[in-house]
């Protein structure tokens, strides 16, 4: 960035130039991005939702031992259970277990073998459908086994953010990496652009288009920008082994995963030397000692509840029992899903009592801040209300990334003074309508489809997607068919009226509605009908405005106008 | 940009070129850099930090050259200044390769 000195409008110049078109060019893709993305900091919540069998459940103290007690009844014989506990993100109880020993534990296929569209099933949910064994959900009160819809819930929304859909997920995650570097850009050099970012932020000129626009763009920019930031660079560094393969390529050799597998080996020798000490000194009584004091124990280290009971070689002499907790505590501490460094505190099946307490080996800087990135991006550590700040912020980017292109066909309408636009500019005003409002709509839709689609469908989670994608087609389809205007107020009113209908939808077709979760406290069900409702009446404001602007503007004369029309889409 | 646009064709050509400059050409430079790192630090910081450090310079290389390549003076000024850093930091690869 030489020889700036004397040029500064140049270069501000090329930079406006830059910003627009690495953000146009891509932010079709971002905005979809953003949107899916921002929806996946709530996606258990979603999909508690999207399954209101489970909404009766409530969490109890005793959900562990129901738990251990289910887990004997069915799968006395299993290697190993697995017990999710209710947590502030879920009501219900989670089992599942594990018949035959396998060689690849934890995350030893990750990236192999596994198709994209996979994890969209559900199944173990909490471990992130990477489980092979068999899974139960229980209510967390009465230990009765729940039977919930099959959905491919918030975890399709989530993955959707990341590897799209229906597509290599090498080629998905460079087309969302190539995005996200386009966005990297783009805020530089957005910033570049505004040097007076800051004053800018505070300046809002309502209701005077295309500096309405701008000053949308601007705040939701600035407001957030140590957001976007983070969550641009930490999403390229999530993504660096695909991006920037060669350098693991070199310093690991041929299979850069041996390192891992060797760690994971080392591990698995470790675990299988304990549990034969713990065999030997508990002779040959099988039984268990009790689950509610080593639960209390953790409580008391962690200051935070277990969220997790991995119990190894169950009513085995060996029986080796693992807790772990809700949520990282610190940005610095690696996810807790059963990847290497987790948090977790040992007991001995037989005794109960606590072996060892393993804490997250401190990491060098550079492995610090790689992970309080990943864990800034993931939002793992957030409590509930900073979870909110964390949505919030992305809906900001959400925002910031559609007025942006909107602005783009206004700043070019209102150049043209009312001249129809080219071959070039009407593409992009109509591909912004199915991109945005289109979007919307087929997220709304596909909030429908979940209520509406048979409740015992084969391959239910599928035809939800379908009709998430067969919605946002056709509103792609919708605008070539209307004036631009008309698309857009048409749309907007749509996707409001569908996303503000949701908690009415949910009233006829569930038992966990509003009148049931706002009474009974269960905020986690009630807050995805409140956001769907706020949403909702957000997109149909936007539409009425859209409505009197174009009233006002067809009592002026036209040339004059059409910016401002443009202006108010 | 191209002042006073003595030609469309020879004003696309030239935004043409600096988009490949930016989109490529800042890519090759990325790889480079992050490879020189790596293999420059991998003995005095491990081969995981070497790697991970790598590619976070390497991302922050690519957006500065990437916005380089619009914000100077000409495209061929754009290929001449990411040429010249990507020879640097192979130099710096083949360097520390022969080293270890």
């Amino acid at each position: 960035m030489k020889g700036r000195k004397g040029q500064d409008l140049g270069l501000r110049q090329s930079m406006s130039w830059l910003h627009g078109w690495s953000g146009l060019l891509l932010g079709w893709l971002l905005f979809a991005i953003f949107f899916t993305g921002t929806i996946a900091y709530f996606r258990q919540e979603v999909t508690a939702w999207m399954q209101p069998e489970t909404a009766a459940s409530r969490p109890s103290p005793q959900a562990a031992e129901l738990a251990i007690a289910k887990l004997a009844a069915v799968a006395p014989d299993a290697a190993s259970w697995r017990i999710s506990l209710p947590n502030d993100r879920s009501n219900t109880l989670g089992i599942s277990w594990r018949k035959a020993q396998p060689e690849t534990r934890a995350r030893g296929g990750n990236g192999r073998g596994e198709r994209g569209g996979e994890g969209n099933r559900n199944r173990g949910r909490r471990g992130g459908g990477r489980d092979r064994g068999e899974s139960l959900t229980l209510d967390a009160t009465t230990g009765a086994t729940i039977t919930p819809r099959e959905t491919a819930g918030g975890t399709f929304l989530y993955r959707f953010h990341f590897e799209l859909y229906a597509l290599p997920r090498e080629w998905a995650r460079w087309i969302v990496g190539i995005a996200t570097m386009a966005m990297f850009v783009a805020i530089i050099s957005g910033v570049i652009t505004h040097k007076k970012i800051f004053k800018d932020f505070f300046t809002f000129r309502p209701a005077k288009g295309q500096r309405s626009w701008l000053d949308a763009h601007n705040a939701t920019a600035v407001l957030a920008l140590p957001f976007h930031l983070m969550i641009t660079y930490s999403g390229l560094l999530l993504f660096a082994s695909t991006l920037l393969p060669w350098a693991g390529d070199m310093a690991f050799g041929e299979d850069p995963r041996a390192s891992r597998a060797e760690a994971r080996a080392a591990q698995a020798r470790e675990v299988e030397a304990l549990q034969a000490r713990l065999a030997d000194a508990a002779g040959t009584d099988p039984a268990m000692a009790p689950i509610a004091p080593m639960l209390a124990r953790a409580e008391r280290i962690w200051g935070q509840p277990a969220s997790r009971i991995t119990i190894t070689d169950p009513g085995k002499p060996g029986a080796l029992v693992e807790v772990l907790p809700t949520r990282n505590d610190s940005l610095a501490q690696h996810s807790g899903s059963g990847g290497l460094g987790a948090v977790k505190l040992r007991f001995a099946g037989a005794t109960g009592a606590l072996i060892d307490e393993q804490r997250d080996a401190p990491g060098s800087a550079i492995a610090t801040i790689d992970t309080a990135l990943g864990s800034l991006h993931r939002a793992r550590f957030a409590p509930p209300g900073l979870r909110w700040l964390f949505f919030l912020a992305g809906v900001g980017g959400t925002v910031m990334v559609g007025s942006g292109l909107v602005l783009w066909s206004v700043k070019r309408a209102e150049k043209r003074k009312g001249a129809p636009g080219h071959f070039g500019h009407k593409l992009v005003d109509h591909l912004n309508v199915g991109a945005v409002a289109g979007l919307c709509i087929a997220t709304a839709g596909y909030f429908w489809a979940n209520r509406l689609l048979p409740a015992r469908l084969d391959d239910r989670g599928e035809w939800e997607i379908a009709c998430f994608l067969a919605i946002w087609l056709a509103s792609f389809v919708h605008p070539l068919l209307r004036p631009l205007r008309a698309a857009w107020l048409e749309q907007l009113t749509a996707a409001g009226a569908l996303f503000a209908a949701l908690p009415v939808l949910n009233l006829m077709t569930s038992h966990a509605h509003l009148g049931v979760t706002v009474p009974a406290g269960n905020w986690m069900v009630a807050g995805f009908d409140l956001v769907a409702l706020a949403t909702g009446l957000a997109l149909l404001a936007a539409a009425a405005k859209l409505r009197r602007r174009i009233a006002r503007a067809a009592s002026k004369p036209p040339v004059a106008t059409h910016a401002a029309r443009l202006a108010a889409e | 940009m191209a002042s006073a646009a003595p030609s469309t064709g020879r004003y696309r050509l030239a935004i043409a070129s600096r988009s490949l400059a930016a989109i490529l050409g800042s890519y090759g430079l990325a790889v480079l850099t992050s490879l020189a790192i790596t293999a420059g630090l991998a003995n005095v910081l491990g081969a995981r930090d070497a790697v991970t450090l790598g590619r976070m310079i390497g991302f922050l290389v690519y957006a500065g050259a990437a916005i380089w390549a619009f914000g100077c003076r000409s495209a061929e000024s754009a290929w001449t200044g990411i040429g010249l850093a990507s020879a640097l930091a192979a130099l710096g690869l083949l360097a520390a390769g022969g080293a270890a």
